[in-house]
């Protein structure tokens, strides 16, 4: 972990030294979000759409094995959902 | 050009494989997961398949969770997207061929000139068989095409 003292400009903006950019692939256009933790301190999190859908996909498993399903069950079950929305 | 493989991903490969993944378990649908998010191959969906994952979805968690992981799925996979009306101009043409609630995901297919069709669902692979795409399961997939996950 690295600490770097950087000064907020005039539109609120701050410069993330070249080093953690290159490293962390911070390219211009690259989405941050800045999370108030309270208190004057914020945490800058770049943006990673595909571990947040690796996530969402271990949330939804982690479900459907407190539901009970297994492969089989799963198929039927997603045939009547097929069945569900072509009805709707 | 892209020269991506164009694949519809059945449903059942994605909870199948999010059921894998959750457990920390190797498998073909798990797998199949694994190339979407890297972007290895290039969906193809419709509104009704996007619906039938939202669908799943909420019934097994909750709506909100079904907006996000279907939001998601669009954003990181940046899929092969073919409009209803372009389907429903072919659908007549395979009506009799193919069961009505599997209609638009074989035609989306056949428009978008995908290279697979992967489904579990087996009937759905048996009928959908035919000289212009492959129809196979994700462990077919994966015996066919090689891929370093």
């Amino acid at each position: 972990m690295k600490s770097v003292t950087v000064r907020i400009g005039e539109k609120g903006q701050i410069t993330i030294p070249v080093d953690i950019r290159e490293r962390d692939k911070l390219d211009k256009g690259t989405q941050v979000e800045v999370v108030d933790l309270g208190e004057g301190s914020l945490f800058i999190n770049k943006i990673d759409r595909k571990k947040e859908l690796l996530l969402a996909f271990r949330i939804l498993g982690k479900r459907i094995k407190e539901k009970g399903y297994n492969k089989d069950k799963l198929i039927d079950f997603c045939r009547k959902v097929r069945r569900d929305v072509y009805n709707a | 050009m892209s020269t991506m493989l164009k694949c519809f991903v059945d449903t059942n490969i994605i909870l199948i494989g999010a059921l894998d993944l959750s457990a920390n378990k190797i498998s073909d649908e798990a797998g199949i997961i694994d190339i979407v998010i890297e972007g290895k191959i290039k969906l193809i969906v419709t509104i009704q398949l996007l619906d039938e994952y939202h669908e799943a979805a909420k019934r097994l968690v909750d709506k909100d969770f079904a907006g996000w992981i279907r939001y998601l799925i669009v954003d990181v996979s940046k899929p092969i997207f073919i409009p209803d009306d372009v389907c429903k101009e072919l659908e007549p043409k395979f009506a009799s061929l193919i069961p009505k609630e599997d209609l638009r995901h074989f035609v989306c297919c056949v428009i978008a000139e995908a290279d697979y069709l992967i489904s579990n669902n087996r009937e759905f692979l048996k009928k959908s068989k035919n000289d212009v795409f492959k129809c196979v399961t994700p462990k077919e997939f994966l015996s066919k095409e090689k891929f370093v996950t």
